[in-house]
């Protein structure tokens, strides 16, 4: 609250409200009359004077009444401005960060928690009730998570808007700020149908954030009003797992070897205390010291990264590993981060191949990998067509090689000349370990694709390696004999093969724990298996359908933590699925004192500019208290 | 000050006919003061008495004794009865009639004046016992200062009765309770018993009883006529309002007040408690009372209210 004209409402009340005491405290001047006598004139006790020019102020109520309706009448000379009422009468979109960084704990109350006080202040200055001017405004909240979430659609309800606050929960996902713009934006344009109305442009947003938005720069606010309520506190302390992996030793698989990412978000060394735990049994503990975070010349926070690599662990079965920070600090959720191992048990490779030997000898490369070129092979896991064609869609997993593949989504058509340009896709799977950048490639084939295959590796004159999904199983093509290119003569090449595997077939992907809060979880489910559950952290539960290719997924997943699948029939079972928190997004929690948003600076909440006038209530509140005199006053003269 | 509130501005009587003018005269012809009681007289008048005297009205017969007035023997009685019996008649007696006129300052209140009303209907009573042969005393008194006119009688001295009122004025009387000590003042002076009439507003704060009981202890007749104004009986009616400083004409401590509607209603309930008291006080001499306001017709009064009181015939 501001007051405009402070100095004069001082001054009225020193010159006013004398005054009026001098009223009370002269004696009146009354007209004189002559009576027979006065004996019969009954006095009111307030109505007799002593005959002195002045007489003591009494208890009265009329003296009450009337400084308390001056003292509103100076409310009103010293103009007071509410200035929390910026947007009163206007469509706003409030929007929530839901994401892990609002976990983080400072005060005892956590950021998440801040932010939804926040908010419910604004819900009050909004819509502050017909008495204190609505003016018709009207709110829509949205969480901001991985996805935006409409929790309460526009509406001028303070209760139904309070509601959508107190329903909302943090997750563990990263937010998502154009997502959230955009259908804040849909809905805005959107009348509806059963009541048009015209837009009258943007709605104001209000954004209640931490600040750590990863999309701000791709955000656009395309000129909507917007203020931000930043929460949390710069100097709160972080360190992460970043990451951990599990595998079995090639030589002895029933040794676990497991491998953490440890990250420090604070400027200076921490020592932290790491334990390592496999089914929930501690195996190891390790002291150690975490270097400090840096910053780069952007200014941008690099937090200091230690690797650590504990001693490998027997363990044959399927296992839940969890590594996990044992100190505290602001954001507990990220402390922990989980890996799975499989059970040991190779995956079983069926290679297609008039010369099989440069395949055999390749994919013998790959960890726990059963090569077999049987013909009466059964119950594969992955088909490989080395220069032959099948004469149907084959029903598994399939890699083909330099020969025309029965797909309905591929068009093979002459041989191509050589290339030397290649340009591999990084994003997807099967390059997770590296895509080649440069190759030497002879005669690759003509393809034609349909949309729905996708080129991760591609030449100057076409795509020169293929993945896409059809007839329910996840296949890969390479359209070029890679024993007439340069690519087995490049780290890339086994990496590719441990990378297409594992997306295609290996029972090591279902269980590698490379599902991210925010992202759509999957695993693979025995032959069999028509109906699972998936049940997270906290007791959340999700009923899975298995599709073609014993693969079941959901998501978006919007809790960290271990999962786990369960299954009834045709065997009871169940699967880990380990999914982590998106630490590089999520785990600096330095609060910025300016947000841009678009590489538009947005409007801090403490800046709002818009205010509301105070001084026609305190001018009505004065009229109130003058009619109760009056009334008081008439009430007594009757 | 209320302009006219409370102020008579009509010229005060100058002449008897002022008092006493031509209407009210002719209204007053045939009437007589009479008292509920009998009483015995000094002298031979125009009031019959229980005693027999020698007025017309027969009343018995007893027999001669010796010394008795022959005069008065019933020849006819003794022409058949061959004894002798005397005729007695009523006798006729004088009333003695005392009019007590308050003169103290609250009576110099209203518009009419209640000492200009008071002193006519004095006048008009005075009158009327003078012409039936009473015995008029008049006493003026304001607390213990009293002036008498004693024992007039006949018409004759109407007019000595007339300049008696005109010389009278209002007096201070000092503080205390001027009509108790009035009364005590006049009582002693009474010769004989008779009607005694109070001429006041009895706006005094003492208990009018006491005094009262002083005068009508003596065998009195009593009547007591309260005097009012109708600014007293009505002040918001005739302007009375606001906030105002209430002097007392009587010298009393002022009053200041804010008068409301709520005030004139104490007022007036206290206005009638008053006017109880007087009239439970006179009834329980033995008496009567009766509150006239000042802007009656006298003559009205005198012919309506007074005569149906029984003051009248």
């Amino acid at each position: 609250m501001s007051w405009l004209a402070p100095w004069t409402a001082f001054w009225v009340l020193l010159a006013v409200i004398p005054a009026l005491l001098a009223l009370y405290i002269l004696r009146l001047r009354r007209a004189r009359q002559l009576v027979p006598t006065t004996t019969l004139w009954t006095a009111a006790a307030e109505d007799i004077q002593a005959n002195t020019p002045f007489q003591r102020l009494r208890r009265n109520l009329l003296l009450l009444l009337q400084l308390v309706a001056l003292a509103m009448l100076a409310l009103a000379v010293a103009q007071p401005r509410l200035e929390m009422a910026a947007g009163r009468g206007a469509r706003t979109v409030l929007l929530i960060d839901c994401s892990a960084s609002m976990q983080a704990v400072e005060g005892g109350q956590t950021r998440f928690e801040q932010a939804i006080e926040a908010a419910m202040q604004a819900v009050d200055r909004l819509h502050p009730g017909i008495w204190f001017g609505d003016a018709g405004g009207q709110t829509m909240v949205v969480a901001m998570g991985d996805e935006a979430e409409i929790m309460q659609p526009f509406t001028g309800s303070r209760g139904a808007l309070r509601a959508a606050l107190e329903r909302m929960e943090p997750a563990d996902t990263t937010a998502r700020l154009d997502r959230a713009l955009a259908m804040a934006r849909a809905w805005s344009a959107e009348p509806d149908p059963d009541a048009p109305r015209v837009t009258d442009g943007p709605a104001r947003l209000e954004v209640f954030t931490d600040g750590g938005l990863p999309d701000l720069d791709q955000a656009t606010l395309l000129g909507a009003e917007t203020l931000v309520h930043l929460v949390g506190d710069s100097t709160a302390g972080n360190r992460s797992v970043q990451m951990v992996a599990a595998q079995r030793d090639s030589d002895d698989p029933h040794q676990v070897q497991v491998f953490a990412t440890l990250w420090n978000w604070e400027r200076s060394p921490r020592d932290e205390r790491v334990q390592m735990s496999i089914e929930n049994a501690a195996v190891h503990v390790e002291d150690m010291t975490l270097p400090a975070a840096t910053l780069d010349d952007a200014g941008e926070v690099r937090p200091g990264v230690q690797d650590l690599v504990f001693t490998k662990a027997r363990h044959s079965g399927e296992a839940l590993i969890e590594v996990r920070l044992v100190g505290e600090d602001a954001l507990p959720l990220d402390d922990a981060a989980w890996a799975v191992v499989p059970e040991v048990a190779p995956l079983r490779v069926h290679l297609v191949s008039e010369d099989p030997d440069f395949w055999s000898r390749a994919l013998s490369v790959v960890p726990a990998v059963d090569v077999t070129t049987s013909t009466a092979a059964a119950d594969v896991d992955l088909t490989v067509y080395d220069g032959v064609s099948p004469e149907t869609l084959p029903d598994g997993p399939t890699l083909s090689i330099n020969a025309p593949f029965p797909s309905a989504l591929l068009e093979f058509g002459s041989v191509r000349p050589a290339e030397s340009v290649a340009l591999g896709d990084p994003k997807h799977p099967v390059f997770r370990g590296g895509a080649p950048g440069d190759l030497w490639v002879r005669a690759p084939q003509q393809v034609e694709l349909d949309t729905q295959v996708r080129p991760v590796l591609r030449g100057a004159d076409g795509p020169l390696v293929l993945a896409w999904e059809e007839g329910g199983h996840r296949r890969v093509h390479i359209a070029f004999d890679p024993t007439e290119s340069t690519w087995p003569l490049h780290p890339t090449f086994v990496s590719f093969l441990v990378d297409a595997l594992e997306w295609m077939a290996w029972r090591g992907a279902d269980y590698r724990g490379a599902a991210m809060a925010g992202d759509r979880a999957s695993v693979r489910l025995p032959e069999g298996v028509q109906t699972a559950i998936a049940t997270g952290p906290g007791g959340v539960r999700r009923p899975l359908a298995v599709h073609s290719g014993r693969r079941a997924g959901w998501g978006p997943v919007d809790r960290a933590g271990p999962w786990v699948v369960r299954w009834d029939e045709p065997t009871a079972g169940h699967r880990f699925v380990a999914v982590r928190v998106p630490v590089q997004l999520e785990g600096d929690l330095r609060v910025p004192e300016a947000m841009h948003i678009g590489g538009v600076e947005a409007t801090a909440a403490g800046n709002a500019a818009a205010s509301t006038p105070l001084w026609p209530w305190a001018l009505c509140g004065s009229l109130l208290v003058l009619l109760i005199e009056w009334a008081v006053y008439t009430s007594r003269i009757r | 000050m209320i302009p006219g509130f409370g102020i008579d501005s009509s010229p005060p009587p100058a002449t008897v006919e002022d008092l006493l003018g031509p209407s009210l005269l002719a209204a007053m012809d045939g009437l007589e003061i009479t008292s509920r009681k009998v009483l015995s007289g000094r002298l031979h008048g125009e009031r019959r008495s229980r005693r027999r005297g020698f007025s017309i009205d027969f009343a018995d017969h007893r027999p001669y004794v010796a010394g008795d007035d022959l005069r008065y023997v019933d020849w006819n009685v003794y022409a058949r009865l061959d004894a002798l019996f005397l005729k007695l008649y009523l006798d006729e007696e004088d009333l003695s009639v005392l009019i007590v006129l308050d003169a103290t300052p609250s009576m110099d209140w209203g518009a009419p004046s209640k000492w200009t009303f008071a002193r006519r209907l004095a006048m008009a009573l005075g009158s009327i016992g003078l012409a039936a042969k009473h015995r008029v005393s008049l006493a003026c008194c304001s607390g213990s200062d009293v002036s008498h006119l004693r024992d007039l009688r006949g018409r004759g001295r109407t007019a000595e009765l007339g300049q008696w009122l005109l010389q009278r004025s209002i007096r201070d009387h000092g503080g205390g309770e001027p009509l108790g000590e009035a009364l005590r003042a006049v009582a002693p002076t009474r010769r004989g018993r008779g009607v005694a009439i109070i001429l006041s507003d009895f706006l005094g704060a003492d208990d009018p009883l006491p005094a009262l009981r002083t005068l009508a202890g003596g065998g009195d007749d009593l009547h007591c006529l309260q005097v009012l104004s109708p600014q007293e009986t009505d002040p918001g009616g005739h302007g009375l309002a606001g906030d105002m400083r209430l002097e007392d004409q009587e010298g009393g401590p002022p009053r200041e007040v804010t008068v409301t509607p709520s005030l004139l209603r104490a007022y007036r309930a206290r206005l009638d408690e008053r006017v109880r008291l007087v009239r439970d006080a006179a009834r329980r001499c033995g008496g009567s009372h009766l509150a006239v306001e000042t802007d009656a017709d006298v003559a009205d009064l005198l012919l309506g209210q007074l005569r149906r009181g029984g003051l009248i015939r």
